[in-house]
């Protein structure tokens, strides 16, 4: 962490106010930061702004002061259905704003991170702003350090290893540092529990019988984000059987809302006559957001694909089997806590990779393989884990299933390890390009944003490393030297222009020798910063530094040259930094392969003398 | 590497009311980048979930914002 030379004053009351106009899903995630900060910064006075649709989660939250909620329906129907003029809605939007607009702000965090809210978050008069906004032209403008590596590299379609909530969390907690101070010392608490929002549901008043409270709730949402990600309804059925009929201290309790409601007919039918009716709570379409989370809550398990479900589970302590199917990315938005599981494909699909298509890796995620991967989870204060997953899905029968997935167990690092979650795989598999990849793009913005990096490749085995990846690495450390050559020299040219341009007296008068040297340098740097795009289109492993330039290129700060060269040199040197990353992961990787010469001890002889 | 403080603090402004900023436009970029999220939802003719368990993809957040 950073140091802070400022006195600490987080018991004082600081006005901040938080943009999360995205889904639910964003919206827990952002909570459980929120949570984190409240906890070390007590005299924080949070207002959030959500849209009204999303927006229960966060009303139930008592340390929030305040929601404002944004109406889009209401607002925004009537001018797509030409009901009401542009005019008319600015007015309204203007009149929904003002009280927002009205006494500045210290502290103004935009988490949704969309174009939309970057407006927004410019209008907002605050002292310290953080995430988008736009500039005094009107163009984005990304203001920090993890709001560039959300754009360069989370919005960018690369893989990294930080959860969104960690990010958020780190973004936060390091700005509350700059700027208030040391927080006081809030000891171990979680930011986790099962009081976290102040509810107000009685389940018995949902038609739940008491006798149901004596059975162990394994709580399945069968819907998510989107089709895509969906697991099929028979699939669920067949998994519910497996568990009520080998585990006859369960009851399963179906969530979801109305649009569930056909699947949970075709889960219904399929299961008919196969377990005890009374052992289904069937709650599909009746919930709110307090009842949704009085029955998570109460739920041992929940298992869910990808939907916000997974994220009220992790902040009511709930475990969870998340079932990643298709272009989800678990490592981003998974459970976040201890002891939840990951189940997944072992390998992307043909469109997983272009992003469209059926996707065929949804297959190899079977019932069987669910529920072996759940017995394996909710047993394991059994087997301690001393039972490897391999043997434990050869007792149930179910070996085959295991050649098409992976399965991964989160784990809350210690803050001497770097903090945060991570999700340990259980089958060892080699690694590939993706994976490793993506360690080095978390370990880059540990690097560039939070001051601790752990050791270079501290989580990556020998015996993962697969020959294709070290041949792909062989390959990437050539283009990954020219990489670093060509930020180096776009560095220093970045750095003479600089040098010239802090002798003008103006931008726009100069001596005609000047000017073209002055050219002559921007020229250059322009046909670097072309090779930097040619480098890594060439190398796709090296997309994310292109991507970093420019972000980072778009966001230098200054409008005079001298500041624009100083601010472009330190931009380059950034990158120049993270490719020596780069190159020190390939190296430690290529070592890591290469084979061990074990040299044998002899064996002491027995003639030998005894020493005196 | 030394951390580079002035990439994490964010945009610190001295005296945001005394800023000036046009609000008019930023108002009109607003409604008009809100208006172009619903169209793109419109088009797709998506779900539109009611239970707050289910996320509306075409709502742009951290995974799906594109700026």
């Amino acid at each position: 962490m950073l140091s802070s030379t400022t006195v600490s004053n987080a018991t004082l009351p600081h006005r901040m106010l938080v943009i999360q106009m995205a889904r639910t899903s964003d919206l827990m995630q952002s909570l459980m930061a929120l949570r984190a900060a409240k906890q070390l910064y007590p005299g924080l006075k949070i207002t959030l702004v959500a849209r009204e649709r999303f927006a229960a989660a966060a009303k139930k939250v008592p340390w929030i002061e305040q929601v404002v909620e944004f109406p889009s329906e209401e607002l925004l129907s009537p001018a797509l259905q030409g009901r009401k003029s542009e005019h008319q809605t600015l007015n309204e939007i203007a009149h929904w704003a003002t009280p927002l607009l009205a006494q500045p702000w210290d502290f103004c965090f935009n988490w949704t991170y969309s174009e939309a809210s970057s407006f927004l978050a410019a209008l907002i008069p605050s002292r310290v702003k953080l995430g988008f906004t736009r500039r005094a032209d009107m163009t984005l403008s990304a203001v920090d350090g993890w709001s560039h590596f959300i754009q360069g590299i989370v919005q960018g379609g690369l893989q990294q290893n930080i959860h969104l909530t960690d990010i958020l969390t780190t973004q936060l907690l390091t700005a509350l540092q700059l700027h208030v101070g040391d927080p006081v010392e809030a000891g171990d608490m979680p930011v986790t529990s099962k009081g976290f929002f102040r509810l107000e549901s009685n389940l018995q008043r949902l038609g739940v019988h008491p006798r149901e409270f004596s059975r162990k709730w394994i709580g399945l949402q069968l819907g998510a984000g989107s089709l895509d990600k969906t697991w099929d309804p028979l699939n669920w059925a067949e998994l519910a059987t497996y568990i009520l009929d080998r585990h006859p201290d369960t009851q399963i309790v179906l969530l979801g809302g109305p649009e569930d409601a056909g699947r949970a007919e075709r889960f219904l039918e399929h299961i008919e006559g196969l377990v005890e009716d009374s052992r289904i709570l069937n709650m599909i379409g009746k919930t709110d957001f307090d009842s949704w989370a009085a029955l998570i809550g109460r739920c041992q398990w929940v298992i869910a694909g990808d939907t916000a479900a997974v994220h009220l589970a992790s902040i009511l302590g709930t475990r969870v089997l998340n079932l990643s199917l298709a272009t989800y990315r678990s490592a981003e938005t998974g459970p976040y806590g201890n002891g939840h599981y990951v189940l997944s494909a072992s390998a992307n699909c043909p469109a997983c990779r272009r992003n469209e298509g059926a996707h065929t890796c949804k297959d190899a995620i079977s019932a069987e393989a669910a529920y072996a991967a759940w017995s394996y989870a909710a047993h394991e204060w059994s087997h301690r884990r001393a039972t490897s997953v391999e043997s434990h899905f050869q007792g149930l029968g179910f070996s085959t299933e295991l050649a098409g997935i992976q399965l991964s167990r989160s784990r809350i690092r210690p803050t001497d390890q770097g903090g945060g979650v991570v999700y340990e795989p259980l089958i060892s598999r080699p690694m590939e390009m993706d994976e490793w990849l993506s360690q080095v793009n978390g370990h880059l913005a540990r690097y560039w944003y939070c001051g601790w990096t752990p050791t270079i490749g501290q989580e990556v085995e020998r015996e993962r490393l697969s020959p294709r990846l070290i041949r792909e690495l062989r390959d990437l450390d050539e283009a990954a030297l020219v990489l670093n050559k060509v930020c180096e020299e776009a560095r220093r040219t970045a750095l003479q222009i600089e040098g010239l341009s802090g002798k003008l007296k103006s931008d726009r008068l100069m001596p005609v020798g000047l000017r073209e040297e002055l050219q002559s340098l921007g020229r250059k740097l322009q046909e670097l910063e072309n090779l930097v795009d040619r480098l890594s289109n060439a190398q796709l492993p090296l997309k994310g530094f292109s991507q970093m330039a420019k972000v980072l290129l778009h966001n230098l700060k200054g409008d005079a040259l001298k500041d624009l060269g100083r601010e472009s040199a330190l931009s380059y040197g950034q990158l120049a930094h993270g490719v020596q990353v780069l190159r020190d992961w390939i190296s430690h990787s290529l070592n890591l392969s290469r084979p061990r010469i074990l040299v044998m001890k002899p064996a002491p002889s027995q003639e030998a003398p005894l020493e005196q | 590497m030394a951390i580079d403080s002035n990439q994490l603090e964010g945009l610190v402004v001295e005296n945001p009311s005394a800023e000036v900023r046009d609000s008019a436009r930023l108002l009109k970029g607003f409604l008009d980048a809100l208006l172009s999220e619903q169209n793109g939802k419109a088009k797709k003719n998506s779900r539109n979930p009611a239970h707050p368990a289910h996320d509306d993809l075409d709502v742009p957040g951290v995974r799906t914002g594109s700026a």
